[in-house]
C-alpha cells in the first residue's frame, strides 16, 4: 500500500484523537428551553411596528403569552392600539412621559416583569435614513444595559410563513451568554423546527492568536483547522446539551464550525430559509460584543440578543 | 478477460526479458526502499522501461496506452472510493461508532482488546486500510490514556488484524481490487470465499496476540477496578461527536447503497468502477461547498503510483518474460494445483511482506493469467493471491500500511520503540500460521469443489 506521508499521517492522528479527546466530556444535561411568559412590546411609530407586531403575534398564538405593548414615541400610540388588537390580548401601558426612549423601555420593562423586550430597530428611526451602519441610539444603550433578552426587529419585512422556524446560534470564541442563548432558542424554535449552532472562526481572531502564538514560538502554526478544533472543544458541552434539548423538544440540531465569510452567507440566507439569530452578548468582552452588534446591524432577520453580565 | 491477456507476447531474447525483468526488480527495491517517494520509483521504473521497451522494438509507444487501458476500472474503484470514504469519514460515522462500542465494553481490558481488534477488521472491510487504522490508532491511544493501559498490546493488534480485514470484501483494499478485477470475481463470490477465511485469519491472529500479551494488560479485574474503569468510561459521550444526525444517516445510507450496487453489480449489468463512481458522486452532490475539498483528497499519490506500475508490467509482460516465468513455475510444480498455491501462497505472502502487496499483486497477475492459460484451474490460484498478499502485510514492520502507522503512533504517541526482531516474532508467526491455514483452506475449498467457478 501506497503510505501517506507523515505530515499527513501526524495531522490526520492529530484531528482524530482531538476528536476522541473533546467527548470525554462527561454528564451533560440537556439545555432547559427558555419560553417568555411576559414580553414588552415597544413601538416608535414607524414602517417596521408591523413586524415586530406580527411576531409578537406569533408568540402568543403559540404560548400563553403576556404582551405588554409602550408606546415609546409619540407617534405610536395608534400603533400600540392596533397591536393589541392583532394580538388578541395584552396591555398598553403609560407612557412615562419625557424621558429618553431607552429609559422608558427599561422602566417599561422592569414594571412589566417583562422576561423579553421586543423592538423595531433603529427605535425611532427610520431604518432607510440610517442605513445598515447605525443601529441607533437606543438600541446601543439597550443592548449595554438591558438584563432581560431583546428581539430586535431590523427591516420592515413580513414575518415568514412559520416564525423561528430555523433558528441560528453564531458564536466566536469562548462566550459566557452562550448557554442562556441556546436555551432561549431552545424556547423560541417552531415545532419541529431546526437550530443551527454556528461556531465563526473570525479572520481577526485567527490573525490575532497566530500572531501571539508566533511571537511566542516562531515554529508554531495555528492553522484553521486547529482553531476549529479547539472552537469545537470549547463548545463541546453546550453542543451536547443542545442535541440532548432537540431529542426531548423534537427539533432539528446541528453544529456547524465556519470561517467568516462561510458563516455570514450563511446567516445572509431569506428569511424564508433563516428566521432568527440568537446573538449570545457577553457584555465585557468585546470580541462578541462587536460581533453581535455586527449581526444587529446587518442581518436579514430579527436577532434575539441574549445579554450576560 | 481484459485487452492485454488476449494479446499474446512475442518471446524476446533472453537478455532483453532479463534486462527488463532486472529494472523491475531495481524499481522494486527503490519501492521498498524508504530513501525513495514509491511513487517516484514506480514512475520513474515505468519512464525507463518505456525508452528501452521502445528503443529496443519490443513494443511501439501506442503499445502503452493499451497497458494503462485495461486497467483504467482500477482508477475508476479507486477514485470512486476515495471520495465516498473521505465524504463518510468528514461525517464521522466511524468515530462515532468505534466510540460507541469500546464505551459499551465499559473499559474492561479483555472487552476493550477484543473490541478494538474486531473494529479493527470491520473498519477495514468496510473502510479501507488507511483511514480505519488511522482512527483506530487514535481511539486506542485516548481510551488508552484515560484507562491507563499500555497502548502496545492494543496498537499492534490494531495492525495486525487490519490485515484480516483487508481480505474480506473486493473493495477493502487495493490488491483486492487489482485481482478481482482482472480475474472478473463477482463482489458476492468475493464475500463468499474470502469472509469466512478472513474471520478464520482473524482468529489465529487473535489467539496469538493473546498469548504474546499475556502479561502486559490486566485480563482478570476485581470488581473495584471495572467499577472504577466503568465510571471512566462513561465519561466519554459518542454523541458528542455528532454534528449532524442527518449527514451521518446520509453518509451510512450512500456506503449501504454503494456495497448493495456492488453486490448486484454482475446482475445489473454493471461495473465496479460504475458502482464506486456512483457512490462517490453521490456523496459529492450532498458535500456541499466541500466538492473541491474532497475532490483534492482522492490519492493522487496512488493513483501515479498504479500508472507506473501498471506501466511497467506492461512492459515487462511484451518481453514475454512472465510468460516464460509461469512456463517455470508450472513445470517446478509439475503442474499440481497442490504444490501450485503452496508455492504462490508462500511467495506472494514473503514478497508482500519485504515490497508491498500492490506491486507484488501486479506482478503475479500476468503470471497467474498465464499458468491459467496452460489449462490449469484458475480459481485457487487466484484466491491465493488475494490471501497471501493481504496476509503478507504481518510479516514485518513495513510489510503493510496498518504496521507502519500503528508502529509510528506508537513510537510518536507513547515513546515505545517496536525494533524488527520483535515484530517479526509476533507478526511472523502469526502470518506463518495464517498461510497454512489458507493453503489447507483453499486446497480443501478446491478438492471439494466449494471455489465458484470464474
Amino acid at each position: 500500500m501506497v503510505e501517506p506521508s507523515q505530515r499527513d499521517v501526524d495531522r490526520a492522528l492529530n484531528t482524530s484523537m482531538q476528536m476522541f479527546e473533546r467527548v470525554q466530556l462527561g454528564e451533560v444535561s440537556a439545555i432547559e428551553p427558555r419560553r417568555p411568559t411576559r414580553i414588552l412590546l415597544a413601538l416608535d411609530g414607524s414602517s417596521q411596528d408591523d413586524t415586530s407586531t406580527g411576531v409578537a403575534a406569533a408568540l402568543a398564538k403559540r404560548s400563553n403569552l403576556q404582551v405588554s405593548v409602550l408606546a415609546a414615541c409619540p407617534d405610536s400610540q395608534q400603533a400600540a392600539d392596533r397591536a393589541i388588537g392583532r394580538i388578541g390580548s395584552g396591555n398598553v401601558l403609560p407612557s412615562p412621559g419625557d424621558d429618553d426612549a431607552f429609559d422608558q423601555i427599561l422602566a417599561a420593562a422592569e414594571s412589566s416583569q417583562a422576561e423579553m423586550i421586543l423592538l423595531p430597530c433603529p427605535f425611532g428611526r427610520d431604518f432607510e435614513k440610517i442605513g445598515p451602519d447605525s443601529a441607533g441610539t437606543v438600541i446601543d444603550v439597550l443592548m449595554a444595559r438591558s438584563p432581560v433578552p431583546l428581539l430586535v426587529v431590523r427591516k420592515p419585512h413580513e414575518i415568514a410563513g412559520t416564525p423561528f422556524q430555523h433558528i441560528a446560534l453564531p458564536l466566536v470564541g469562548e462566550n459566557r451568554a452562550a448557554h442562556d442563548a441556546a436555551a432561549w432558542a431552545a424556547g423560541l424554535v417552531a415545532p419541529g423546527g431546526r437550530i443551527d449552532l454556528l461556531l465563526v472562526l473570525e479572520d481577526e481572531f485567527h490573525e490575532h492568536v497566530l500572531n501571539l502564538l508566533e511571537s511566542i514560538d516562531p515554529d508554531a502554526k495555528a492553522t484553521p483547522e486547529a482553531l476549529s478544533a479547539a472552537l469545537r472543544k470549547a463548545h463541546v458541552r453546550l453542543h451536547r446539551a443542545l442535541q440532548k434539548a432537540a431529542t426531548a423538544g423534537h427539533f432539528d440540531y446541528s453544529l456547524r464550525v465556519e470561517k467568516e465569510p462561510e458563516a455570514t452567507e450563511f446567516l445572509d440566507q431569506p428569511l424564508e430559509s433563516l428566521s432568527l439569530v440568537v446573538g449570545a452578548l457577553d457584555r465585557p468582552d468585546q470580541l462578541t460584543e462587536g460581533y453581535v452588534h455586527h449581526c444587529v446591524r446587518f442581518s436579514r432577520q430579527p436577532v434575539l440578543v441574549v445579554p450576560y453580565g | 478477460m481484459s485487452l492485454l491477456a488476449e494479446i499474446t507476447h512475442e518471446e524476446q531474447p533472453g537478455w532483453i526479458m532479463g534486462l527488463f525483468a532486472l529494472v523491475m526488480l531495481l524499481t522494486y527495491v527503490g519501492v521498498a526502499h524508504e530513501r525513495f517517494h514509491k511513487t517516484v520509483a514506480a514512475l520513474l521504473g515505468a519512464g525507463v522501461l518505456t525508452i528501452m521497451g521502445v528503443s529496443l522494438h519490443v513494443f511501439d509507444y501506442p503499445d502503452i496506452y493499451e497497458f494503462l487501458k485495461r486497467d483504467l476500472n482500477v482508477f475508476g474503484v479507486i477514485i470512486g472510493t476515495g471520495i465516498l470514504v473521505d465524504v463518510t469519514g468528514q461525517s464521522g460515522l466511524f468515530h462515532f461508532l468505534s466510540m460507541l462500542i469500546v464505551r459499551a465494553t465499559r473499559g474492561r481490558a479483555a472487552l476493550l482488546f477484543f473490541s478494538v481488534c474486531a473494529l479493527s477488521f470491520a473498519f477495514v472491510a468496510v473502510l479501507t486500510i488507511v483511514p480505519a487504522t488511522l482512527i483506530l490508532c487514535s481511539l486506542v491511544m485516548v481510551i488508552c490514556r484515560s484507562l491507563n493501559y499500555s497502548p502496545k498490546p492494543f496498537l499492534l493488534a490494531v495492525a495486525i488484524c487490519a490485515n484480516s480485514g483487508a481480505i474480506v470484501t473486493f473493495a477493502s483494499g487495493l490488491p483486492n481490487i487489482m485481482i478481482g478485477t482482472a480475474a472478473e470475481i463477482p463482489y458476492v463470490q468475493f464475500l463468499m470465499v474470502s469472509a469466512p477465511f478472513a474471520v478464520w485469519s482473524l482468529i489465529v491472529a487473535l489467539v496469538v496476540l493473546r498469548f504474546r500479551f499475556r502479561g502486559d494488560l490486566p485480563w482478570r479485574q476485581s470488581e473495584d477496578e471495572r467499577r472504577a474503569l466503568a465510571e471512566r468510561m462513561a465519561e466519554f459521550d459518542p454523541w458528542a461527536l455528532v454534528e449532524n444526525r442527518w449527514v451521518l444517516v446520509r453518509s451510512a445510507v450512500i456506503l449501504v447503497a454503494t456495497v448493495l450496487g456492488f453486490a448486484f453489480a454482475q446482475l445489473l449489468g454493471l461495473g465496479m468502477d460504475f458502482i464506486a463512481m456512483a457512490g462517490g458522486t453521490a456523496a459529492l452532490l450532498f458535500a456541499g461547498k466541500s466538492v473541491e475539498d474532497t475532490i483534492n483528497k482522492v490519492n493522487w499519490t496512488v493513483i501515479l503510483f498504479f500508472m507506473g506500475l501498471f506501466l511497467i508490467i506492461g512492459c515487462v509482460e511484451s518481453t514475454g518474460s512472465l510468460e516464460w516465468l509461469a512456463r517455470q513455475v508450472v513445470e517446478l510444480s509439475q503442474g499440481s494445483i497442490t504444490a501450485l498455491v503452496a508455492l504462490l501462497s508462500v511467495f506472494s505472502a514473503v514478497a508482500s511482506s519485504i515490497v508491498d502487496n500492490i506491486p507484488v499483486a501486479a506482478t503475479m497477475i500476468p503470471i497467474v493469467r498465464n499458468i491459467s492459460d496452460s489449462g490449469l484451474p484458475a480459481e485457487p490460484l487466484w484466491w491465493t493471491l488475494v490471501l497471501a498478499c493481504n496476509l503478507g502485510g504481518n510479516g514485518t514492520p513495513i510489510g503493510s500500511i496498518s504496521c507502519v502507522i500503528a508502529l509510528y503512533t506508537l513510537k510518536k504517541e507513547a515513546g515505545i520503540d517496536v525494533g524488527w526482531v520483535e515484530f517479526i516474532r509476533l507478526g511472523g508467526t502469526i502470518l506463518a500460521l495464517q498461510i497454512v491455514f489458507a493453503i489447507a483452506y483453499l486446497e480443501l475449498m478446491y478438492a471439494f469443489d466449494l471455489l465458484p467457478k470464474l
